[in-house]
């Protein structure tokens, strides 16, 4: 019995030594190169920080794109990064070509402002189908100033509320309070002459002196060289939003 | 200057979400120069957070696109590292969750709305999923060679060059965040069937930049930032307003946190 016991001693004392020589002696170099070794997370974290970028940010285009940075900073569409529609640009911008995607297709424009239930009810959204007979949607709208042209409507009920300002406070940005106005509100005191229900709209500014029977293209002769050109300030709107503010004397 | 000072005047950081709404002019980025190189700072000193707004999303679908652009993410709808899902609830209470090619083309199309035509809706929004980030990963925990792992600045990522692929960490991430690539889609790292998922664009984040899907959500329903920085914009939403997190009860400790978060949303 004793030599088992002596045995099993040899062998325990055997396993002792090496479990600690395997922790003492260093791996040999062979066994790395082999792969056998443990992820280094500061290496690797190192390397995915070091991955190439692709979407740019609209802060790089306005390098090139002035004319069209200007004017969408201050359109509705000022939270839209020129990137979400145009697709990325780093190759664009290293090489200068090809250039980014111009995509004109009223599919681009549905997958944002098609109505659907799911929805936020106060998110502009029109039924594709009505809307535009098909047509390019870019051919009313411009998309770096959807609203050219356009005041849009109170979305809510004007009763008991008489001061726009004290929810839509042009100097208080914050993420979740209502929209703020997107231009100067200096000489603009009443919104509701822009922004009314359609009784309110309109009251003061110039009212159409004549009928609009067989008349549908007011920059036909409203335009630089015809009768009664527009204002300077009227640059970029389009005679489908003309009604939305000028009334006819009939109304 | 510190680390936050140097990131903070370097990238004009510290409001980051911020600088990113309305981009200034980025002075002196020329043709040729257009992204700056990785920080290298203590990044234990930061601590990312994200927000998701359901009350805003609009279900566009253009994060999963740009996700799937910036970090070469197979385009097949089977592979996300980010995706949208669309709950409905009916007026018997009864949910209908679904996900039509993830929400990379948009909920817009006719044959995706066919089936609620007749429905009749009592309430719907979509809810934008990623990689939360758990401060307690269980992917991490099961992982049997090491390969995946918690940075200092508390994101989690996939060692490519040691993943074994045995896809333990798929079934262990309650939120479905992780996929396998698939063979012949080589990563960054030159493998492929190997684990991936989404990690808040590490390589952005890193050089001030917001992750790719924040940057291209037109609605501010994705918001990011330094949960360590009290003027941040997750900072300020987190601590002011009421937000909740997926599956809380699984103390993963979830670092994406949902405004206008409804029951029952999973």
């Amino acid at each position: 019995m004793t030599h088992l016991i002596r045995l099993g001693g040899l062998l325990a004392g055997v396993l002792v030594v090496v479990v600690v020589l395997l922790q003492v002696v260093p791996a040999p170099a062979v066994l790395e190169e082999l792969g056998f070794h443990t992820s280094n997370p500061e290496v690797n974290a190192e390397e995915w920080a070091s991955l190439p970028v692709q979407y740019v940010g609209s802060a790089v285009c306005v390098n090139c794109h002035e004319d069209k940075y200007t004017m969408w900073e201050r359109s509705d569409h000022q939270t839209i990064n020129c990137e979400t529609c145009h697709g990325p640009g780093a190759a664009h911008v290293e090489t200068g070509a090809p250039p980014v995607v111009v995509e004109s297709s009223r599919e681009l424009c549905a997958l944002c402002h098609a109505a659907l239930v799911s929805r936020p009810g106060n998110f502009p959204q029109v039924d594709m189908e009505e809307m535009g007979n098909g047509a390019e949607c870019i051919k009313c709208h411009d998309p770096h100033e959807p609203r050219a042209g356009m005041p849009k409507q109170v979305p809510h009920e004007l009763e008991g509320r008489s001061n726009c300002q004290s929810c839509h406070r042009p100097h208080e940005p914050w993420e979740r309070t209502p929209p703020i106005p997107p231009h100067p509100v200096e000489g603009r005191e009443n919104c509701l002459e822009c922004h009314g229900p359609d009784e309110l709209r309109g009251m003061t500014l110039p009212r159409v002196p004549h009928s609009l029977e067989g008349r549908s293209e007011c920059l036909l002769c409203h335009n630089a060289e015809g009768i009664k050109p527009p204002p300077e300030d009227h640059a970029g709107r389009k005679t489908i939003s003309c009604l939305n503010c000028h009334r006819t004397e009939l109304d | 200057m510190g680390a936050k000072g140097l990131l903070g005047g370097a990238l004009a950081y510290s409001g980051v979400a911020s600088v990113m709404r309305k981009p200034a002019r980025a002075e002196g980025v020329t043709r040729g120069l257009l992204a700056p190189e990785p920080v290298k700072i203590d990044w234990k000193k930061y601590h990312w957070g994200f927000v998701c707004d359901d009350d805003k999303c609009i279900g566009c679908g253009r994060c999963v696109v740009a996700c799937k652009k910036e970090n070469d993410v197979p385009w097949e709808p089977e592979y996300n590292r980010t995706w949208v899902e669309r709950y409905v609830i009916d007026e018997e209470g009864e949910f209908f969750v679904d996900s039509p090619n993830a929400g990379r083309d948009g909920f817009a199309a006719d044959y995706m709305n066919v089936k609620y035509e007749a429905l009749d809706v009592r309430k719907s929004f979509f809810v934008p999923k990623l990689c939360n980030q758990c401060d307690n990963p269980p992917c991490v925990k099961v992982c049997p060679v090491g390969a995946t792992y918690m940075t200092d600045d508390g994101v989690v990522l996939v060692d490519h060059g040691h993943c074994i692929g045995c896809r333990y960490c798929i079934q262990a991430c309650p939120y479905g965040a992780r996929f396998m690539l698939p063979r012949g889609h080589k990563s960054h790292f030159g493998v492929d069937r190997v684990i991936d998922k989404c990690n808040w664009c590490y390589h952005r984040i890193h050089r001030g930049l917001l992750p790719a899907c924040v940057q291209a959500c037109p609605v501010e329903a994705r918001l990011f930032g330094d949960l360590r920085d009290p003027e941040s914009v997750v900072s300020r939403i987190t601590r002011e307003k009421r937000v909740y997190t997926l599956k809380p009860e699984l103390g993963t400790d979830p670092k994406v946190f949902y405004l206008g978060f409804e029951k029952g949303v999973h």
